[in-house]
C-alpha cells in the first residue's frame, strides 16, 4: 500500500501537460493518418499545428515557475525546461509549416506530422529528464521519429541510404552512451542526476572520466560534434530539405539542453575536466565544419557543415557554462537565433528543391530576380549565420564570445573569431550566386502558404532578435534558472 | 540630429532605390546615388559642431553595447573626404557605366559602400564601427567581382575578402577586449579610460595591436598587402573610390580615431612605424617595375598608406590626416585618368601604351596635375601633406627624415615612369575613337582641381579644425623633399620612357617573393579545405561500408524470409486460419463476445485494484 501512496504522491500530470498534449495528438493521429484520403490528408498537419500551439501555451507559464521536481525526482519543472521546450516547440512549428507545404498533395502528407510530434515530445522530455533511464529513453524518442522523417521523401532518392546511416550510427552512439550511464549508476548507486552529482564527489576520477567520455558520445551524436558528426552531411543531403531543417534544429537544441542539465547537475565543479574537453571539441568542431563547408557545391551539404560549425560555437558557451554566469543565457539566445536562421535557410532550399529537383548551388543562381522574397530571406538568414550585424546571429556570437572570455577560454574566443571570419566567405558565396548571377532557368521556386509563413516567422524573428536583442536575452536569462 | 542620421542613411536609401527603380531611369539609378551622396555632403557641411547621437543597443550582463554617430572635427573631416570623392567618382561612374545592363546593381553596391563607409567614419561606437567595417568589406568583395566575365575577378574578390578578414578578426577581438575592459563600446569612454590610466598597460598594448591587425588588413599593409593589386580587376570607379581613396584608408582612419589608445602604448606605435616603413619601401620599389598601369597605382597606394602609418607611428596624426585627404584626391584622379586610358587604348599594359597626350589631352592634364602632386611638387596638395610628414619625421631624427625623403623620391620615380610611358613618346598601340562623355570629364576635372588646391585649403581653415598640432618643417628638409620629388620624376620619366622597369628587375623579383609569402595563409586555408574532405571521405567510406554490408545482409535476410520463413509462415497462417474457421463454426461467431468479455474482466480487475490502493 505504501508503494501506491508514494506513487500517488509522485504523480504530477500537470508537470507533463505539454508533452501529454503532443503525445496524445500523435497517438490519436496514428490511425487517422492511415485512413484519410483526398483533401482530408491535410487534417493531421492541422491537428498537429493546433496541438503545438496549445503545448506552447501550456509551456509558457513554466518560464516563471519556481524550480521543483516531479515524478519522484525523475522530471524537472523549472524555467530552464520551459525556455528550451518553447524553443523546441517553435522549431517544430516552423518545420511543420514548411513540411506541410512541401508534402502538399502527396502520399506522405498525412504521415509527417505524426513523426514530427513524436520527435518533438522526445526532445522536450530530454530537456526536463533528470533520471538516467529517462534520458536514454528520450534520446531514443527524439531519434527514431527523426529517422522516419528523413525517410519521407516525395520521390525515391538517396533517402534510404541516409536513413540507414543515421539509424545505424545513432543506434551505436546511443548504445555507447547507455553503457557510459551504467558506469555512473555503478559509481553512485543512483539514477538521479543530482544524487549522482553528490555521489561522484568522492568517486575515482578515472572512472568518472571514462563514464563522461562514453556519455558524451550520445549527446555529441545529436549535436553533430566532431568526431560524431559523420552522419550529418549524408543525412541532410539525403533527406528532403524541410526534414533536414528539422533534424538540424530540434534534436540539436534538445541535446544541448540535455547536456547542460547533465553537466550542471551530475558533474558539478568541472568534474572530469569537462570544460577543457568541451572547449577542445568546440574548437575542432567549428574549425572542421567551416573548412569543409568552404568547398561544398550542394546547398544541403553546405548547410550541414555550417550547422556543424554552429554547434561548435554553441559548445564554446557550454564549455564556459560552469564558470561564467553569462554563458547560460548566451547559449539560450544563440540556440533560439540558430533555430530561426537555420530553418529559414532550409525553407528556401526546400522551395528551390521542390521546383528544380536539385539543391546544387547553381539551382539558386539568380534567385534574387526570380523570387525576391525568398532570396532576401535566404540572404538575411545566411548573413545572420555568418554573424553580420544587426542580425540575431551577431548579437548571439557576441554573447558567446563574451561568455567564453569570462569563462577563461580567451584562446577559444580567438579560434572562434577566426572561424567566423572564414565562414562569412562561403555564406557570401551563396548570396553572390543568388543576386549577382543571371538565372539559368526561368521558373521560380515552389510557393505555398506554409513556406511563406515559415519564412516570414523566421525572418521576423531573426531581425527582431538582432535589432532588439534585449528581449530575447531577457527570456534566455529567465531560462537560465535550473533545478540543481 | 536628424541631419547627422541622414548622412549615412541617404546613400543607403538611394542604393535600395537604384536597385528597385534603376532599370527605368536613364542613368540606371546612378543619378539617385550621386544625388544622395551630394546631399549627404551638404548635410555634413550644415551639421552643428559636435553633433552626436547615441543609444544603447543591448546590454549583456554588465556590458553595454551602444550604437551612435558623432560629428567630431576628425570624423567630419574624413567623412567630407569620403563623400566628396564619392560624388566625383560617382559622376565619373555615370559615364563609365553608360549603356550597361547591370548598372543598377553597380550603383546599388556603390551606394551601399558609401553609406557603410560614412557610418564607419561617423560612428561613435566600436560595435557600430565594426558592423560598418564588415559591410564595407562585403561591398568591396561584391564590387571587385562585379565583372564576373573578367578572368580572375572571382579569385581576386575572394582573395581580397579572405586576406582582409584575417585582419578583421583582430579588430573583432580588439573591440571585444575593449568591451571587457571598459564595459561599453563607446569610443569616448574607451579613450577616457585609456587616458585616465584605468586600463593596465598590457591590456592597452594588446588592444592596440589587435586593432592594428584590422588596420593592416584593410589598408593593405605588409604582410596582408597582396590583395590590393589583384583587386584592380574591378571596374575603375571602384578602384578609385574603394581601393585608393576611402576603403583602404579606413585602416589609417581607425588608428586616427583611436589615436590615444595607440599613443598610450609605445610598443604599438613602434610596430605601426615599422610596418608602415616596410610597406612603404617595398611597395614603392615594386611600383617602379610593375607592368600594368593600374597595378602601379595600387602598389603606390600601399606605399602612400605606409607613409601615413609612418607618420602615425612617429606621433604625427595631423600629418597622417592631411595626407589621407590629399592622397584621396590625387590618387583617385590618377585612377580615373587611367580608366579613360584603358577605355580608349583597350589595355593597361605600359609597354603597349605611350604617346596618348595628343589623343587624350584632358586625361593627360589631370594625370599630370595628380602626378606632380604625388611627387610633392609645390604648391599642389601632395606637397603640403608630404611636407607635414617630413616635419614629423625630421623632428624625430635624421634617419626617419631620410626615410621620408627616400619615399618621396621613389614616388617620383614610379609615377614619372607611369606618366611618361603612358602619355609621352611614341604611340605603341591603336587608340579607339570616342572620347569620354561629360560626366566622366566632370568627375575627373573636379578631382584634379581638388588634387591641386586641397593643400591650400588644408593648410588654412580645414586643417585648423583638426584637433592635432602640426609642426613646422625646417627649410633645409623642405628643399630636400622637393628636390627628391623632382629628381624622382625626371629619373622615372627618363628610365621608364618605354614602359621598362625604372630601377632594374630586382623590384619585380621582390614582388614575386612577397606574393608567395603573403599568400601562404590563404593557400594554406584552401589546402586544408581540400585535405580535410579526404579524411572525411575515409571516415565516410568506413561508415558506408558498414551501411552497405548491413543493407546487403538485410536483403539476404529478406530473401531467406521470403523463401523459407515466409512460405512456412504462410502455410502456418493458412493452417491457423483453417483451424480458426473450424473453431468459428464450433463457437458460432461468439468468439468476439468472449474476447470482449476478457477485456471487460481486465478492466474490472484494474478498477478494483485502483479502488483498493486509493488512500
Amino acid at each position: 500500500m505504501t508503494g501506491g501512496q508514494a506513487m500517488g504522491g509522485c504523480m504530477d500530470l500537470g508537470a507533463v501537460a505539454p508533452e501529454m498534449v503532443l503525445a496524445g495528438s500523435a497517438l490519436a493521429l496514428v490511425p487517422v493518418a492511415g485512413w484519410v484520403r483526398g483533401r482530408w490528408r491535410r487534417l493531421p498537419a492541422a491537428v498537429a499545428l493546433l496541438a503545438l500551439l496549445v503545448a506552447m501555451g501550456l509551456t509558457a507559464p513554466m518560464l516563471t515557475a519556481p524550480p521543483r521536481e516531479a515524478f519522484c525526482g525523475t522530471y524537472a519543472v523549472d524555467p530552464f525546461r520551459g525556455f528550451y521546450q518553447l524553443v523546441i516547440e517553435a522549431g517544430a512549428l516552423v518545420s511543420l509549416l514548411a513540411l506541410g507545404s512541401h508534402f502538399r498533395g502527396s502520399e506522405q502528407e498525412p504521415h509527417h506530422p505524426v513523426a514530427l510530434l513524436m520527435a518533438t515530445v522526445g526532445g522536450m522530455g530530454l530537456t526536463a529528464a533528470t533520471d538516467l533511464g529517462l534520458i536514454i529513453l528520450f534520446l531514443q524518442m527524439v531519434s527514431f521519429p527523426s529517422y522516419l522523417l528523413v525517410l519521407l521523401v516525395r520521390s525515391d532518392g538517396p533517402a534510404q541510404e541516409a536513413t540507414l546511416k543515421y539509424f545505424l550510427y545513432g543506434a551505436a552512439a546511443l548504445a555507447v552512451m547507455a553503457y557510459g550511464l551504467t558506469f555512473l549508476f555503478g559509481l553512485t548507486g543512483s539514477l538521479n542526476l543530482r544524487a549522482i552529482g553528490a555521489g561522484l564527489a568522492g568517486a575515482d576520477r578515472a572512472w568518472v572520466a571514462l563514464a563522461f567520455g562514453l556519455v558524451l558520445v550520445g549527446y555529441g551524436f545529436e549535436m553533430t560534434l566532431v568526431p560524431f558528426h559523420v552522419w550529418a552531411p549524408d543525412v541532410f543531403q539525403g533527406g528532403t530539405a524541410p526534414a533536414s531543417g528539422f533534424v538540424s534544429v530540434v534534436p540539436k537544441v534538445a541535446a544541448f539542453a540535455g547536456l547542460l542539465r547533465f553537466l550542471l547537475a551530475a558533474m558539478p565543479d568541472g568534474l572530469a575536466a569537462w570544460p577543457t574537453v568541451l572547449a577542445l571539441l568546440a574548437a575542432a568542431t567549428m574549425t572542421f565544419g567551416n573548412l569543409v563547408a568552404l568547398r561544398q557545391a550542394s546547398l544541403k551539404r553546405l548547410l550541414a557543415y555550417s550547422s556543424i560549425a554552429q554547434a561548435g560555437y554553441v559548445l564554446m558557451g557550454v564549455a564556459a557554462a560552469g564558470q561564467a554566469p553569462e554563458a547560460l543565457p548566451a547559449i539560450g539566445y544563440y540556440l533560439a537565433a540558430y533555430l530561426l536562421m537555420n530553418l529559414s535557410a532550409f525553407a528556401v532550399v526546400a522551395q528551390v528543391e521542390r521546383m528544380t529537383g536539385s539543391d546544387a548551388l547553381a539551382a539558386i543562381r539568380g534567385l534574387g530576380r526570380r523570387a525576391p522574397g525568398p532570396a532576401a530571406a535566404l540572404a538575411l538568414a545566411l548573413l545572420s549565420l555568418a554573424g553580420v550585424p544587426p542580425l540575431a546571429g551577431f548579437a548571439g556570437k557576441v554573447f558567446l564570445l563574451v561568455a567564453a572570455i569570462e569563462g577563461g577560454f580567451a584562446w577559444l574566443a580567438v579560434v572562434a573569431a577566426a572561424n567566423m571570419a572564414v565562414a562569412l566567405f562561403y555564406y557570401a558565396a551563396i548570396i553572390a550566386e543568388t543576386y549577382f548571377r543571371d538565372p539559368d532557368r526561368a521558373e521560380g521556386p515552389a510557393s505555398g502558404a506554409g513556406y511563406a509563413w515559415a519564412l516570414g516567422l523566421c525572418t521576423a524573428g531573426t531581425l527582431g532578435l538582432g535589432i532588439a536583442p534585449g528581449l530575447g536575452r531577457g527570456l534566455a536569462q529567465l531560462g537560465a534558472t535550473l533545478l540543481r | 540630429m536628424t541631419a547627422l542620421l541622414a548622412v549615412p542613411l541617404l546613400p543607403l536609401v538611394a542604393a535600395a532605390a537604384a536597385l528597385g527603380l534603376g532599370r527605368r531611369l536613364p542613368r540606371g539609378g546612378g543619378e539617385l546615388v550621386v544625388g544622395a551622396v551630394a546631399l549627404a555632403l551638404a548635410g555634413l557641411a550644415s551639421l552643428p559642431s559636435d553633433a552626436a547621437l547615441s543609444a544603447t543597443w543591448f546590454e549583456s550582463g554588465g556590458y553595454r553595447l551602444t550604437v551612435g554617430l558623432a560629428a567630431t572635427p576628425l570624423t567630419r573631416f574624413v567623412a567630407a573626404v569620403v563623400a566628396g570623392v564619392a560624388v566625383c567618382v560617382g559622376l565619373y561612374g555615370l559615364g563609365y557605366m553608360a549603356g550597361r545592363d547591370d548598372r543598377p546593381r553597380f550603383f546599388a553596391e556603390l551606394g551601399l559602400f558609401v553609406g557603410a563607409m560614412l557610418t564607419l567614419v561617423l560612428s561613435s561606437s566600436l560595435a557600430l564601427l565594426f558592423a560598418a567595417w564588415e559591410v564595407v568589406g562585403l561591398a568591396s568583395f561584391l564590387l571587385i567581382g562585379f565583372d564576373h566575365a573578367e578572368p580572375g575577378a572571382a579569385a581576386a574578390a575572394a582573395k581580397a575578402f579572405l586576406m582582409t578578414r584575417i585582419g578583421d578578426v583582430g579588430l573583432l577581438l580588439g573591440w571585444l577586449l575593449a568591451l571587457a575592459a571598459v564595459g561599453t563600446t563607446d569610443v569616448d569612454a574607451l579613450v577616457g579610460a585609456v587616458e585616465g590610466g584605468r586600463i593596465g598597460p598590457g591590456t592597452v598594448t594588446a588592444m592596440a595591436l589587435l586593432m592594428l591587425a584590422g588596420a593592416v588588413g584593410k589598408s593593405a599593409q605588409l604582410p596582408l598587402s597582396a590583395w590590393l593589386p589583384d583587386a584592380m580587376v574591378g571596374p575603375t570607379p571602384v578602384s578609385a573610390l574603394l581601393h585608393s581613396a576611402t576603403m583602404v584608408a579606413a585602416g589609417v582612419f581607425l588608428v586616427l580615431r583611436l589615436y590615444p589608445v595607440f599613443a598610450a602604448s609605445p610598443g604599438a606605435l613602434d610596430t605601426l612605424f615599422w610596418i608602415g616603413a616596410a610597406t612603404a619601401l617595398a611597395a614603392g620599389l615594386i611600383a617602379t617595375a610593375e607592368a600594368d598601369l593600374k597595378r602601379v597605382l595600387a602598389w603606390s597606394t600601399c606605399s602612400q598608406l605606409g607613409e601615413m602609418m609612418v607618420a602615425l607611428g612617429l606621433g604625427g596624426p595631423g600629418a597622417a590626416a592631411f595626407h589621407l585627404a590629399a592622397h584621396a584626391a590625387f590618387k583617385s584622379t590618377l585612377f580615373l585618368a587611367a580608366g579613360i586610358v584603358q577605355e580608349r587604348a583597350g589595355t593597361r599594359i605600359l609597354v603597349r601604351l605611350g604617346g596618348l597626350a595628343r589623343a587624350l589631352p584632358f586625361a593627360g592634364a589631370a594625370f599630370l596635375v595628380a602626378a606632380l602632386s604625388l611627387a610633392g611638387v609645390p604648391p599642389l596638395s601632395g606637397f603640403r601633406s608630404e611636407e607635414a610628414i617630413l616635419a614629423v619625421a625630421s623632428r624625430h631624427g635624421p634617419g626617419t627624415g631620410a626615410l621620408v625623403v627616400l619615399l618621396v623620391l621613389l614616388g617620383g620615380i614610379y609615377i614619372g615612369r607611369a606618366g611618361a610611358a603612358t602619355f609621352l613618346g611614341r604611340r605603341r598601340g591603336a587608340v579607339g575613337p570616342s572620347g569620354p562623355d561629360w560626366a566622366m570629364r566632370a568627375g575627373l576635372g573636379l578631382l584634379a582641381l581638388a588634387a591641386a588646391g586641397l593643400g591650400w585649403l588644408l593648410a588654412g581653415r580645414f586643417g585648423a579644425a583638426l584637433p592635432f598640432a602640426a609642426p613646422e618643417t625646417e627649410a633645409g628638409w623642405r628643399r630636400l623633399g622637393v628636390a627628391a620629388g623632382l629628381l624622382g620624376l625626371g629619373l622615372g620619366a627618363a628610365r621608364g620612357w618605354s614602359g621598362a622597369p625604372a630601377l632594374g628587375a630586382l623590384p619585380a623579383r621582390l614582388a614575386a617573393g612577397l606574393e608567395a609569402v603573403t599568400e601562404a595563409p590563404a593557400r594554406r586555408t584552401l589546402w586544408l579545405a581540400r585535405t580535410v574532405p579526404a579524411v572525411e571521405g575515409a571516415l565516410d567510406a568506413g561508415a558506408r561500408a558498414v551501411a552497405g554490408w548491413a543493407w546487403r545482409s538485410a536483403g539476404w535476410a529478406g530473401r531467406v524470409e521470403e523463401g523459407g520463413f515466409g512460405r512456412g509462415g504462410d502455410r502456418l497462417a493458412a493452417g491457423l486460419a483453417a483451424g480458426g474457421e473450424r473453431l468459428r463454426a464450433l463457437q458460432a461467431g461468439r468468439l468476439y463476445l468472449y474476447t470482449l468479455g476478457l477485456f471487460a474482466w481486465t478492466a474490472a480487475a484494474l478498477a478494483a485494484g485502483a479502488l483498493m490502493l486509493w488512500p
